[in-house]
């Protein structure tokens, strides 16, 4: 028995050592940080690797170094890349992959595709929409110290949290394989020395069919999804500017079907820190509530109007469709040609609950 | 089966003295006396011509003073001729007319001075007169503590007796003794309270011991390895202590000291994992510091087990895990080392490795220095030539660090010796290699025991008692009850008294 034991045990590693994983020593690859994706023509687009050297040295910067290539796939992109390179390349670090507005607009199944199957990629990895060429984006300096590709990842990351709806490559797909949602995504734009995020792109399937402003994506957000420390202006009557800060808001989505009529509504309540008010008296009970009507009216009539663009592309990005689904009368076919007309109402509840430190 | 197996063994050991004796007994005192004259140190005079008396000793290890006070001045006196009345004069307890040569011969080589007739064949008066050279009891240096007692034991089974025996003066303290070794003789003895220990506990450390063939016990740690459940494991099955206020503190658990003559380290036992990294100086402090400092002392291990493998296995196979803001400093540390993370890690922990053992065998001085080259000049020269990344430097540095915090020094060596399959693992097949390791180390542990009682318990099996005093100790009013572990026949330790939230004053 135990002789046996021990020839097992001597034996394993013998069988097993063909399946050893071939070791990638940390230094001798070349990181992949940011992929961007630009439009070439019908056939083929062109991919570009963002990624940065790190000489030798207890203060060493990054150098950051970029590899461009054009193809019909991305594997066949990644080819040529390595041609290139010095190093293996790896992508288990992606962080930030950009499509450029133009290719987005022609679809970007391809590169999703391969994306999804790749498994040394995380699905934590996000995803954006860039309205210049990707490529210029990734090969060029901003005003940080830091990487080039990590700057990026930064900004983007950062605003996901305060001012866009969250979104990452496994929400996207969510939104992307869903029959009753569409997909959407940061939108992106160089302005000087800086990136910006200056809204959403907004998908039918996967073709971008329109993009919406940062504003705009304010609202996107209060509908879409429950947050915390946001930051909302709006203009009284008087024409006083207020913001609401510290805004924590909860939407609720509620769809109906009478006599085989769809309805859908959302409850959005907002609660936040009235500041900032120039010439108005914030302890007045009166002033606050004419705070809150007014954030309660731009809201509804900001969502009104976005939601009304919506149907007319017949997209449904706020998954208003996924709510429906969950009826148990629920009728897809029906539901796709109702969408377009259906009546989708907006309620905000709105709620000042501090003024700040007063005297 | 096991009562005849026991009968038989008893048998057969009866039958081997009974052979021993019979080949020894043509041994005739002058046969005896002649052979032990050989020695330089044996002394064997008459001490007069008149006087009947020989007078036979090793001065070595005779305390001459007793002699020349006690004996000789009675022997000039007497004039009896009969070795009892120069007994009934001799003015010391313990002496013994004794006719069987081999005891003769035991005493005579532990101290005794052979008092002999002329002309008597096989009588002989044994006064007991030794000397025995020993320190006096000092400070502990391996279980060193800032608060509590300060004794250590030293190398004499009684002066160690005496320490334990002073702190639990009841009668219920057993003292067993056995003698090992076919040369060295040494007196072990095996110390547990009766009523409180479980008996077979007892039964089947005095069996071990007894079965023990070896030729030297030098010290405890023979018996420790001898005795163990399982000879191939890394790991000690039995603690070492110095400190005789442990011993008292586990005897009153139920659990069994043995005490080994020449040895200042006793070992206790049935005993688990967890007791490894519990100091005795936890009991000197508010349990919650103490629970801390276990969990502290616990982390330490795991880091110093774990971290250079996951160094390596991270750094080779998986540089997707490594956070963010770490993946610069780590590639720019890395890129102008010219070995990969296995060698260099291997390379770093021999060298640790070699500072510990150049710094253990030297001179106390010496080795601090040791220290200080090790440290500060082979470390920062290796990493300003190239040869090691810092990062790399400042983890074996800390977990050679936190391999130091373990209060037993045996388990401390398993510790450092146990990091090195961890390594290899972790080169081989990375994260996955180091799980494959952890897993096998664990099963080990989870099939050991110590004295036949699991060595994982308290946590496996799950005893949720005791683990009031393991991992974590909660304060004394909650030690109500002895392990379950030593079986103790009384498991309460104490009647609890309904805990008082604030205690009362003298009430006037």
């Amino acid at each position: 028995m135990n002789v046996k034991n021990y020839l097992c045990c001597s034996l394993i590693p013998i069988l097993l050592a063909g399946c050893t994983p071939s070791p990638k020593v940390l230094e001798d690859i070349q990181l992949v940080q940011t992929i961007g994706y630009d439009y070439v023509n019908g056939e083929e687009f062109e991919g570009t690797a963002g990624s940065s050297n790190i000489p030798p040295g207890e203060q060493s910067l990054p150098v950051n170094e970029v590899f461009t290539a054009t193809g019909k796939t991305s594997k066949r992109i990644r080819q040529k890349i390595q041609a290139e390179s010095a190093r293996p390349i790896v992508v288990g670090r992606v962080g930030l992959v950009i499509f450029n507005q133009e290719l987005a607009e022609n679809g970007i199944e391809i590169q999703i595709d391969s994306l999804q199957r790749n498994p040394s990629i995380g699905r934590k990895l996000l995803l954006v929409v860039s309205k210049e060429k990707a490529k210029d984006i990734i090969d060029s300096n901003y005003s940080q110290s830091d990487s080039v590709s990590q700057y990026l990842i930064d900004v983007v990351e950062q605003n996901l949290e305060q001012t866009i709806p969250k979104v990452n490559l496994h929400r996207f797909l969510v939104h992307y394989y869903s029959k009753d949602a569409d997909p959407f995504l940061p939108l992106i734009e160089k302005q000087g020395k800086h990136l910006k995020v200056s809204g959403l792109g907004i998908f039918k399937d996967n073709k971008l069919v329109d993009t919406i402003s940062f504003g705009d994506a304010y609202i996107f957000k209060i509908l879409y999804e429950k947050f915390r420390r946001g930051q909302f202006e709006v203009e009284l009557s008087g024409g006083e500017d207020v913001s609401l800060e510290n805004l924590s808001s909860k939407p609720k989505i509620m769809v109906d079907k009478r006599n085989g009529k769809y309805t859908a509504a959302f409850k959005v309540k907002v609660s936040g820190r009235a500041m900032e008010g120039v010439d108005l008296d914030l302890t007045d009970k009166k002033t606050i509530e004419r705070i809150e009507k007014a954030v309660e009216r731009e809201i509804t009539e900001r969502a009104e109007k976005m939601v009304k663009r919506f149907q007319e592309l017949n997209t449904d990005p706020l998954r208003i469709g996924e709510k429906a689904r969950q009826r148990s009368d629920f009728n897809r076919k029906e539901w796709k040609e109702q969408y377009s007309q259906m009546e989708i109402k907006i309620e905000a509840d709105v709620n000042a609950v501090q003024s700040g430190i007063i005297e | 089966m096991g009562f005849f197996k026991s009968k038989l063994k008893r048998f057969n050991r009866d039958n081997k003295q009974k052979r021993n004796g019979n080949s020894e007994h043509e041994l005739r005192i002058d046969e005896l006396l002649h052979r032990c004259k050989e020695s330089a140190d044996f002394v064997s005079y008459r001490y007069s011509e008149s006087s009947p008396f020989y007078i036979h000793y090793y001065q070595t290890i005779v305390d001459i003073n007793i002699l020349h006070q006690y004996v000789l001045p009675y022997i000039k006196e007497n004039e009896s001729k009969t070795l009892f009345d120069l007994q009934q004069a001799i003015p010391i307890d313990n002496t013994e007319i004794i006719d069987n040569v081999h005891e003769i011969r035991d005493k005579l080589l532990t101290g005794c001075v052979v008092i002999e007739v002329k002309g008597s064949l096989q009588e002989a008066l044994v006064i007991s007169a030794v000397s025995l050279e020993k320190r006096p009891v000092s400070m502990p240096e391996v279980e060193y503590s800032v608060v509590g007692p300060k004794e250590a034991f030293v190398e004499s089974i009684d002066a160690n007796i005496n320490l334990v025996r002073k702190r639990l003066p009841i009668p219920d303290l057993i003292v067993e003794e056995v003698k090992i070794g076919s040369l060295t003789k040494t007196r072990v003895a095996v110390i547990y309270i009766e009523g409180i220990t479980d008996k077979e506990n007892v039964n089947t450390i005095l069996q071990r011991l007894n079965e023990i063939q070896f030729d030297q016990i030098v010290d405890s740690s023979f018996i420790n390895q001898i005795i163990s459940d399982n000879h191939n494991s890394p790991f000690p099955h039995l603690i070492d202590t110095e400190r005789p206020d442990r011993v008292a503190s586990v005897l009153s658990e139920g659990k069994i000291t043995i005490i080994v003559d020449g040895s200042p380290h006793a070992l206790t036992g049935p005993t688990t994992l967890v007791e490894f990294f519990s100091a005795f100086e936890d009991y000197f402090l508010s349990w919650h510091i103490a629970s801390i400092f276990r969990l502290v002392r616990l982390f330490a291990v795991f880091f110093s087990v774990l971290s250079t493998s996951l160094y390596v296995a991270v750094l080779t196979y998986h540089y997707e895990m490594i956070p963010e803001n770490l993946l610069n400093p780590l590639i720019a540390s890395r890129s102008g080392i010219p070995f990969p993370p296995i060698l260099e890690a291997i390379i770093l922990e021999l060298t640790i490795e070699l500072l510990r053992e150049a710094g253990a065998r030297l001179p106390t001085k010496i080795g601090q220095t040791i220290g200080i080259v090790g440290g500060i000049v082979i470390g920062t020269a290796a990493v300003q030539a190239g040869l090691t990344s810092n990062v790399l430097l400042i983890i074996v540095a800390l977990a050679a660090l936190a391999s130091f915090t373990t209060p037993v020094y045996q388990m401390g060596n398993t510790i450092r010796l146990i990091r090195f399959p961890f390594l290899i693992t972790a080169q081989l097949w990375g994260l996955l290699g180091v799980t494959f390791c952890f897993s096998y180390i664990l099963s080990h542990l989870l099939k050991m025991t110590s004295l036949g009682r699991p060595y994982l318990a308290p946590v496996y099996p799950l005893r949720l008692d005791d683990l009031r005093d393991s991992l974590f100790r909660l304060p004394f009013f909650m030690q109500t009850k002895r392990p379950l572990q030593v079986r103790s026949p009384v498991r309460t330790r104490f009647q609890p008294k309904k805990h008082e939230k604030s205690k009362r004053d003298i009430e006037d």
